[in-house]
């Protein structure tokens, strides 16, 4: 751990090491959520094709590119653009692909807009769809407002109709609030009842220009119960939560090559391009963001700058100096680094002014309580299964855990 | 062992056993400290219930032991999901 955390990364350390590309196609979107991070999200500016092949010429150039990429279109409401315009920017990526790669395509969006042409897009192209949807209307129009203050719940249950009646498949996104954490039962049922039953908890983090979260007081372990309380009512009507698989997931070894850190802490593993071309990585929440002590966040743009004067600039060399000391503290002084790997740098900077920090609330909450909420459960149910209590290990268990699918 | 003996013996087992029974599952077992603190022994766990043949295929057969949690969804894959964490 010590000479990744210890030395800038060289070109060569990071080939093939791109996973995630977010594209902003627009800073813009059409609701104004009290939760919001992004700082721009009143422009309207709209990303060219020529700086989307740019992107995807960009990773490939650099050798960044893993050989599965998914593109995220996200950073701003991704469908306040219109559909042609994403005909046109599937096909700019498809020309500028990377050799070897295979793009999957992804939107992440607040569903205002899903109609039946958006599904036509969806179908044709195979985008993955996720839907932030904080639950029922009450919970969600407290939050998730239009621009004159009016609820968005309507308009985006009739997008979820849209892509249910086109048979598309869907998660949701529900950022838990305060408010939530006395409705477990009610918000899993909201979500069964419309047969969303893949779902995931973003807790209500402090990133960006959001500086205050309902959660800051959570001392009491609401979290904790509001957590348990949820995940036993999904498990009884069949809805899956994003978290309990992730910490699952955490407890197999990292893939091969993978470092010390996780994917939003490790240079390059996600790459963030906003709507002029300019580059980012670690946290996508990072892209735009002006901060009072470091300035603008964006290492160059994908039409000028090489990876080599990336890695050479001060803006990276600052940045990943500090988030490697916030990997390293994290890993001397949390018990949960093996499963966290060094928390997100959007959370230590918005909540600790640095990325050099360690613990913050996101991480209390949302990793941590929801940690020992899985694994005291697998501990529980280890008196309960006998098979697993008597089952011989394997040569492959003796001599590591398995990385692969099953 | 006296009869007396025994039929003392039998009936403190028959009380133990109706209290425990009328215990819920999480109080049986109650959490003690924090779970982080046994997680070798977990990842043990949860590699013997992977390799466990039908730890997929009949999550009812133990139904609130570990491999029903195990069951829950494409884990194993989650590193390919990245995208779905934003």
């Amino acid at each position: 751990m010590a000479e990744f955390l210890t030395r800038t990364p060289r070109p060569e350390d990071l080939r093939g090491r791109t996973r995630l590309l977010v594209l902003q196609g627009t800073p813009f979107c059409n609701i104004a959520c009290r939760y919001c991070y992004l700082p721009d999200r009143s422009n309207r500016a709209r990303m060219a094709p020529e700086t989307v092949r740019a992107a995807l010429r960009w990773l490939g150039e650099n050798g960044l590119a893993a050989p599965e990429l998914a593109v995220v279109w996200h950073a701003g409401e991704p469908l306040a653009l219109p559909v042609d315009w994403y005909r046109d920017a599937f096909a700019a990526a498809a020309e500028a692909r990377p050799h070897g790669t295979v793009l999957r395509h992804c939107i992440q969006t607040n569903g205002t807009l899903i109609d039946d042409r958006w599904c036509a897009l969806f179908r044709e192209h195979g985008v993955q769809i996720g839907l932030s949807l904080d639950g029922p209307a009450r919970l969600h129009d407290a939050q998730r407002r239009t621009r004159s203050g009016r609820g968005t719940h309507d308009a985006v249950m009739r997008g979820v109709a849209a892509l249910q009646r086109h048979r598309i498949p869907f998660h949701a996104i529900c950022v838990v609030g305060d408010a939530t954490l006395d409705a477990p039962e009610e918000l899993v049922e909201f979500f069964a009842a419309h047969r969303i039953l893949d779902i995931g908890f973003n807790v209500e983090e402090v990133e960006g220009i959001h500086t205050r979260s309902s959660l800051s007081r959570d001392r009491a372990g609401r979290f904790r119960g509001f957590f348990e309380r949820a995940w036993r009512r999904a498990e009884a009507l069949g809805v899956e939560i994003r978290e309990v698989r992730t910490v699952l997931a955490g407890l197999q070894e990292p893939p091969a090559g993978a470092g010390p850190g996780n994917d939003q802490n490790t240079p390059f593993d996600i790459v963030t391009v906003t709507h002029d071309g300019s580059l980012h990585t670690f946290s996508p929440e990072l892209a735009g963001l002006q901060h009072p002590r470091i300035g603008a966040l964006a290492l160059g743009n994908v039409r000028t700058t090489t990876l080599r004067q990336v890695l050479d600039g001060p803006m990276f060399r600052q940045a990943w100096a500090e988030i490697a000391a916030g990997i390293a503290a994290c890993a001397r002084d949390c018990a949960y680094f093996p499963l966290c790997r060094g928390g997100a740098p959007s959370n230590k900077l918005g909540e600790l002014g640095t990325f050099a920090g360690t613990e913050t609330m996101a991480c209390r909450l949302g990793h941590q309580e929801i940690a020992e909420a899985v694994l005291h459960r697998i501990l529980q149910g280890l008196d309960q299964d006998p098979i697993v209590a008597t089952a011989p290990m394997t040569h492959q268990r003796e001599t590591g855990l398995n990385t692969s699918p099953p | 062992m006296a009869h007396h003996d025994r039929l003392l013996s039998r009936g403190a087992a028959v009380i133990a056993s109706l209290l425990l029974s009328s215990l819920p599952a999480d109080a049986a077992h109650p959490p003690a400290g924090r779970a982080i603190d046994r997680l070798p022994e977990i990842r043990t766990a949860v590699a013997k219930a992977r390799d466990t043949d039908d730890a997929a295929t009949d999550p009812g057969t133990h139904r609130g032991g570990i491999r029903t949690l195990l069951a829950q969804g494409n884990w194993w894959n989650q590193w390919s999901n990245l995208w779905r964490n934003f």
